[in-house]
């Protein structure tokens, strides 16, 4: 038999090629570098080199990576057209900002470091939670939405959300939350946007992201090998929403303030340009996507202010031009269907 | 374990597409359904599978009624088919199609998978020399890293009938499998057919236009048209059939 | 009794003008299967433009500033279509999507940077003062530019069903919401026929706009609500039903002015999602649209 060559956004073989850098060591890398930064940062070491500032820079790319990275889940691999994932976040930074303020004890109150990773865990389990169980109840009123209808629901779900918590006094209404702990630096963020991707790997990577990429390429051939497509959407609806609610966990106490304005549409279609730059169906593609738009706007910030510091608002005209460019030019991303090796796991082992 | 089928009925506005279709096919059995164009054979297998609801009749897998049930749940009971206009998974690797369809018996859960725990390891190794074993069957091996879609028409033909097989169904339908191939390629087909029929333990429906197949595979077929049976037996006794020869001439395309 | 014709009259004025953006979503959709995300954007575009006029040519009569806007937006709209969409007609189907969103925050962005973010009115180019004979019979205050707005609107929609319904134009329209590959065969331009479809959808919303800044007021974003909101009475009409838009709309504007009335208006932008969802779930193609089988 004559062997074709795959075509050029064909998946690559998983195990034909066996990388030797593993996932495990870009993790111990990153956080081996992350560590010291984040201390002498925090101790206020080399302030010419080391300022503050890039690490906040870095810190946003860490969880809008987890953002692109679980919308992609639904986007990119279950084929769907989910348009509310700002409404999970929002869910994730209330629930956060709740358990932080209300019903724990200030970190201080804690032994030093121990106790914010306490903290931690508690706010960001319960907004992962949170987040999933909205996301399971949207799942399920949504099973039978296919395309156009269920970008509509979704988005009219992320509406829905704002507009609930700008009616609900207790956590500020519209005026927004504020005095949440900072509890978040730059190093918990690395280690959850990697715990992040290495999950959504794994599972990807499993029988369930096999029968979600099925039904992206045809959801009737999938449903007659005996796939039950409400359940397996919903599984990926709650998966993608408790990463988008640890996102917003995150967030919630790294800004220290949030308002329901925040998790709008427009915060959406952020995550939505960051993964359509990327591409769709990798998570290769969601890292580079969210660095690279990051980095542009911050080039772009500094470019146009150098001329004027009244242009630096014009960046927001740039980044919508750039996502019609890119779905007019290369609709794929930067990356589509293809992985970085290191993020390929090995099979059958 | 075979199926049987009493006054299957289904109509789409004023078109009654099937018309009190009935079957009986055992255990082992492997029988097939011609009739001309638009005669409703597609739509049976549709009904069959849960993709339409039946107007009436009934549909049963050995002891179980599965007509009412959704599609996804009378696969699980054991009903796998192909489709006239093939419906492969395009964008994943051949391999993968394979592996997929074994995803009712991965053998592992949602946690395990995500922390790849070592039970998932032995369960992904398992599948996946299931899967190669498949694709061996099929002669389809040498292409398991390439895309679907990018194979030739009649391997995208075979890998689906292996797709359908590795649910390990107890009723195989197969909608017009021999469409668009080769005499080399049909020829290499009843073979397949003939070998699946025989190694796995399962009953075959099969739709097919080319009658020469079905001469050489089935020994017995119902003839449909308009909806209704005009005529079941025998291949060779069906198709001197005065009625089936009407039917078959009142279209253009009269059979070989 | 007075005040429920009052309210009744704002619920028809909120309705008119979401009747003219949503029938410019369902057109779109009713023939290239599209949601224009960047429509809102439109709207909130000749509310713009009408108010660039009004500011630069304050002598002029509204009877000719209207038009002029409208020809104006309706040129932007063809124009985005040639650029942006028209490339994307044989794409994956939500990359067109996806470039409307795009366009979308671009209109947002480029009003904003340019004219302001302030909220703003339309300086009043109709009448304001009440209608006599309304106050002398019913007891309702209602004022001319209220009933002027409402009926312009309803005039505006019956001149779009007569193109629709009694022109060549209108006749290719249909033809192409019924089987788009068909209608080359038929020596029907689809070109131009979707170019007419964005423009009267367009010039119909930037209508919509100078009357929601003359009636309310106008600001960058308010596309985004009010597109909203237009859309998701499109769809509870029925999306590519033009009847079904404006009956829609009419529907929607009077659920929102009896839960502002009666409730909160805090509350109104949480019902009307609601009630799309709702509406979703239980009556998937709307009221006057038509349902889709799957074929296997
Ligand atoms: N979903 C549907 N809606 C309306 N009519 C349908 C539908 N599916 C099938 N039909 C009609 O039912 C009749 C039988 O169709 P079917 O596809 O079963 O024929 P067939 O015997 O498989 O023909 P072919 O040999 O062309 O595949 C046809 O007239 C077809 O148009
Ligand atoms: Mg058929």
């Amino acid at each position: 038999m004559s062997t074709k060559p795959p075509p050029e956004h064909a998946a690559p073989p998983p195990e034909l090629t066996p990388s030797r850098v593993r996932f495990w060591m870009v993790c111990a890398l990153i956080l081996a570098l992350a560590l010291p930064l984040q201390l002498s940062v925090d101790a206020g070491l080399f302030p010419d080199v080391l300022n503050p500032y890039y690490l906040h820079l870095l810190t946003i790319i860490g969880m809008n990576i987890i953002l692109v990275a679980s919308l992609n889940l639904l986007n990119g691999y279950l084929g769907e057209f989910a348009l509310g994932h700002a409404g999970f976040m929002a869910v994730g930074a209330y629930t956060a900002a709740l358990l932080a303020t209300k019903a724990l004890p200030s970190a201080a109150a804690l032994p030093p470091v121990l106790g914010t990773c306490i903290i931690l865990v508690v706010t960001l389990g319960g907004a992962m939670l949170m987040a999933a169980g909205i996301g399971y109840l949207i799942g399920l009123v949504t099973f039978k939405t296919v395309g156009d209808y269920l970008a509509i629901i979704t988005l009219g779900f992320n509406m829905i959300i704002v507009n609930a918590i700008q009616n609900l006094d207790f956590v500020g209404g519209p005026r927004g939350f504020t005095g949440i702990p900072k509890n978040t630096n730059f190093l918990a963020v690395a280690v959850c946007a990697l715990l992040t991707l290495g999950l959504l790997r794994n599972l990807i990577q499993s029988s369930f992201g096999r029968v979600w990429v099925s039904i992206r390429e045809n959801a009737i051939a999938a449903e007659l090998m005996g796939v039950s497509i409400a359940k397996a959407k919903n599984w990926a609806f709650t998966i993608a929403a408790a990463f988008a609610g640890l996102a917003g966990g995150l967030w919630a106490q790294n800004q220290q303030f949030i308002t329901p304005r925040s998790f709008d549409y427009i915060k959406t279609t952020e995550i939505l340009v960051m993964l359509y730059l990327g591409g769709m169906a990798s998570l290769s593609g969601s890292i580079l996507g969210v660095v690279a738009y990051t980095l542009l706007m911050e080039l772009l910030r500094n470019l146009l202010s150098a001329f004027a510091p009244q242009l630096a608002e014009w960046r927001m005209l740039i980044s919508p031009l750039i996502l019609i460019i890119i779905m007019l030019t290369r609709q794929t991303g930067l990356l589509g269907n293809r992985e970085w090796r290191w993020l390929r796991p090995r099979q059958g082992a | 374990m075979g199926l049987r089928i009493t006054d299957l009925t289904k109509s789409f506005g004023g078109l009654t597409a099937v018309d009190g279709f009935n079957l009986e096919l055992g255990d082992r059995d492997l029988q097939g359904i011609i009739g001309p164009n638009g005669a409703g054979k597609t739509t049976v297998f549709n009904l069959i599978t849960g993709v339409y609801a039946p107007d009436r009749g009934q549909i049963q897998l050995g002891e179980h009624t599965v007509s009412g049930l959704p599609s996804d749940a009378i696969a699980r009971a054991g009903i796998a088919r192909t489709f006239q206009n093939i419906r492969l998974f395009a964008q994943m690797t051949v391999l993968d199609n394979i592996t997929m369809a074994l995803h009712a018996r991965a053998g592992y859960g949602l946690w395990e998978a995500a922390f790849r725990t070592g039970n998932f390891h032995r369960q992904e190794a398992r599948l996946l020399a299931e899967s190669r074993e498949h694709l061996a069957r099929f002669g389809l091996l040498e292409r398991q890293r390439e895309q679907a879609g990018s194979l030739p028409y009649g391997e995208q033909r075979r890998l689906e009938i292996a797709r359908a097989l590795a649910t390990g169904p107890k009723v195989l339908l197969l909608d017009e499998p021999a469409a668009g191939m080769n005499p080399r390629e049909v020829e290499e087909l009843i073979q397949l057919i003939q070998q699946v029929h025989r190694d796995f333990s399962l009953a075959i429906l099969l739709i097919e236009h080319q009658l020469p197949v079905v001469m050489e595979l089935c020994r017995e077929v119902q003839v449909l048209d308009f909806g209704q049976t005009i005529a079941s037996g025998a291949p060779q006794e069906v198709v001197r059939n005065p009625l089936v020869i009407e039917a078959y001439l009142g279209e253009e395309e009269a059979p070989a | 009794m007075d005040t429920i014709i009052q309210q009744l009259f704002n619920a028809a004025q909120l309705g008119a003008v979401y009747a003219l953006i949503a029938l410019g979503y369902s057109m779109v959709y009713g023939i290239i299967r599209l949601i224009n995300f960047a429509h809102g954007d439109i709207f909130m575009l000749g509310g713009f433009i009408g108010l660039l006029l009004t500011t630069r040519f304050g002598w002029m009569p509204f009877y000719l500033l209207l038009p002029l806007a409208m020809l104006l937006t309706a040129l932007v709209g063809v124009t985005i279509e040639r650029v942006a969409y028209r490339r994307l007609r044989n794409a994956q189907r939500m990359s067109v999507v996806i470039t409307t969103l795009g366009v979308g925050i671009f209109l947002e962005n480029l009003v904003r940077l340019t004219v302001g973010p302030e909220t703003r009115q339309i300086p009043a180019g109709l009448p304001s003062a009440p209608v006599v004979w309304l106050q002398q019979h019913l007891g309702a205050f209602v004022t001319w530019d209220k009933l002027l707005i409402i009926l312009i609107s309803l005039a505006l929609m019956a001149i779009l069903w007569l193109v629709v319904n009694r022109t060549l134009i209108g006749t290719a329209m249909r033809a192409v919401a019924d089987n788009k590959d068909a209608v080359p065969l038929m020596g029907v331009n689809l070109n131009l026929v979707i170019a007419v479809t964005f423009a009267i959808g367009s010039a119909l919303a930037a209508a919509g706009g100078i009357f929601y800044g003359q009636a309310y007021s106008i600001d960058p974003y308010m596309g985004i609500d009010l597109g909203w909101k237009a859309f998701i009475a499109a769809v509870i009409g029925g999306i590519g039903s033009i009847e079904g838009a404006v009956l829609g709309s009419f529907l929607l504007a009077g659920v929102e002015v009896i839960t502002v009335a009666y409730l909160s208006s805090n509350l109104k932008n949480g019902i009307a999602f609601g009630l799309l969802i709702l509406l979703l779930l239980v009556w998937p193609w709307g009221i006057m649209g038509k349902p889709t089988l799957k074929k296997v």
